[in-house]
């Protein structure tokens, strides 16, 4: 049985931030991107968690929270202009948000 | 001494309430009376910080700082969002629906931008600047039948997003070497520990989250479609607000948590304010919307401030904080023609300024004030904001950055005089003389006298504007 430290924690919070960034860069669909925005920053958050038992400071807990409650916020926002977006142009695509060039 | 010193923000704030409460109890017709009371009410708000409203000092263990810079970006700030009340009140006769959230949503901005200028902690820089970004979401967005708006939206949205996380995530990697999220705990990490590891990889992510804020290359991706699409007060907003809130975010993060490691972050800085103003002005140049055009012109003024941040003195800085003054109401100015122009003429292509001259002698006359100070031409105020920044920059013997800034200065004066020369050469599309309601008439004046006299009679804002610096940069 090996215990479980600190770096394992980090390991899968940088898996996880890399996995929403791969997500970000690769897919094509507005609401994906969106979903692995929220990875990114949940990877950020279990990070914090862990530093904060380690470092045996509650700073770490605390911003958890507001990254949490910011979260909420951004997809609240972020949820409602994709929908409006669709409803304009039936698809999310990323692709064709091209109505503005040069 | 704690909530006495947010009293600015807390009356901003609650001002945003009232006007949203009033909203809901306005007739659709008389909507544009929630600008006049948002106006009015920052006035006021203004002038009780001038007066007694501003209480210097520390607070909330040590997360908080009024001091002389803190209270001149919160000046900056309602100033700035004084014109954009007006520009929007001229502007609502666009917007479908929620007019008085409209007007609540730029004062709520108002404050987070506020918050930004006393951070002192990650938390506190983190939670002020997403106060600000995710209003901005909201706003960008607010001309919900319009593709353009939408699609702008959507790209800060997703944007500003993935800066987010940047900053969060190096905002983890600070924490988890110092164990703690003030500014003060990193400079003293820092000076003991040195840069490296994790902590240098958390601030390189926490720069490339405020890079992104500021539009500085390679940031600065969403900028052109952003100012294209957003409606014309919300460009305003974002390229003077929430540009100035990010570059108070940096002139504190560097001050404060970053001082032991200034030879690295000068020259960081110096490279990106290099890329970003020959990015910016280059760009910029075959640009067809005018919208457009600001846009790149605000990625190569943010390439200018850098290189007053990059002179990494106390004048540097005093020139950047000049600078910005100055911005506000020479590309405010521009923003009020756009309005009036958008409001006429139903487009924002810089074909349709041709003859505007004949059209409208006020509108061309603010719009060339507005462009030819942006451009650097004495004796605005923009030529005595790029002079002060030239001079910090050869104090300290950077001769290249100079030299860059220079090619950028010359390349601009091509794009903004094309616009002129469209202005005064070229025939009008139509002959039909544009009319300008008398609140917009009196902004146009009030900031083209401003351009003028801050250029003319620099005295005060500099002695202000250094003071401000001296206290930062000690």
């Amino acid at each position: 049985m090996i215990p479980v430290v600190l770096p394992h924690y980090l390991v899968v919070s940088a898996a996880l931030f890399s996995l929403g960034l791969a997500g970000v860069i690769i897919r094509r669909n507005a609401l994906v991107i969106f979903m692995s925005l929220e990875l990114m920053l949940n990877a950020a958050n279990l990070a914090l968690a862990a530093f904060s038992r380690y470092n045996g400071s509650l700073h770490g807990h605390v911003l958890v929270f507001f990254i949490i409650t910011v979260a909420a916020a951004e997809v609240a926002v972020g949820l409602a202009i994709i929908v409006a977006l669709f409803r304009r142009r039936k698809s999310v695509n990323v692709d064709e948000l091209t109505s503005m060039r040069l | 001494m704690n909530l006495s010193s947010l009293k600015l923000e807390m009356a901003t704030a609650g001002l945003g309430m009232l006007v949203l409460m009033l909203g809901a109890f306005t007739r659709r017709d008389d909507k544009r009376f929630l600008g006049a009371i948002s106006a009015i009410g920052l006035t006021a708000i203004l002038a009780w910080s001038v007066c007694c409203g501003a209480v210097m000092g520390v607070g909330f263990d040590g997360m908080w700082v009024n001091d002389a810079m803190a209270l001149f970006f919160k000046r900056l700030f309602l100033i700035a969002t004084i014109l954009v009340t007006v520009m929007s009140a001229g502007f609502a006769g666009k917007i479908e629906s929620g007019v008085g959230e409209f007007f609540a949503l730029i004062l709520f901005a108002c404050t987070g931008m506020m918050l930004t200028a006393s951070v002192n902690d990650f938390v506190m820089l983190f939670v002020s600047l997403e106060t600000v970004t995710i209003t901005f979401y909201i706003l960008t967005s607010y001309l919900r039948r319009q593709v353009p708006s939408l699609e702008a939206g959507v790209k800060y949205l997703i944007l500003g997003a993935l800066s987010s996380a940047f900053l969060v995530y190096g905002i983890t990697f600070i924490y988890g070497a110092t164990g703690g999220t003030s500014f003060s705990g990193l400079a003293e990490f820092l000076k003991v520990n040195g840069a490296g590891g994790l902590v240098l990889l958390g601030v390189m992510l926490v720069l490339a989250g405020l890079g992104f804020k500021v539009a500085s290359v390679p940031f600065h991706i969403w900028v052109p479609d952003v100012y294209q699409g957003a409606p014309t007060p919300v460009t305003a907003f974002l390229a003077v607000g929430s540009k100035a809130a990010g570059f108070a975010l940096l002139l504190r993060l560097l001050y404060g948590g970053l001082l032991p490691m200034k030879a690295t972050w000068v020259a960081l800085i110096a490279v990106l304010a290099a890329l970003t103003i020959l990015y910016g002005n280059l760009a910029a140049i075959p640009q067809k919307n005018i919208k457009r055009l600001l846009g790149y012109s605000s990625i190569s003024h943010a390439g200018f401030l850098l290189l007053g941040v990059a002179a990494a003195t106390a004048f540097g800085t005093g020139a950047a904080l000049f600078y910005l003054f100055a911005y506000v109401f020479t590309n405010l100015g521009a923003f009020l023609v756009i309005v009036c122009m958008a409001n006429a003429t139903a487009d924002d292509e810089i074909a349709s300024y041709a003859g505007l001259a004949r059209r409208s002698p006020l509108l061309a006359a603010a719009m060339t004030v507005a462009l030819v100070s942006l451009a650097g031409v004495p004796p605005m105020a923009g030529f005595f904001a790029k002079f002060l920044i030239f001079s910090a920059v050869i104090g300290q013997q950077l001769w290249w950055l100079a030299a860059v800034g220079a090619v950028g200065v010359v390349a601009s004066l091509y794009y903004y005089l094309g616009v002129v020369k469209a202005m005064y050469w070229q025939e009008p599309r139509q002959e039909a003389a544009i009319a300008v309601g008398l609140t917009m008439k009196v902004a146009l004046w009030f900031v083209m006298a401003a351009t003028l006299a801050i250029g003319v009679f620099q005295g005060p804002v500099v002695e202000w504007a250094f003071e401000a610096a001296r206290e930062l940069v000690k």
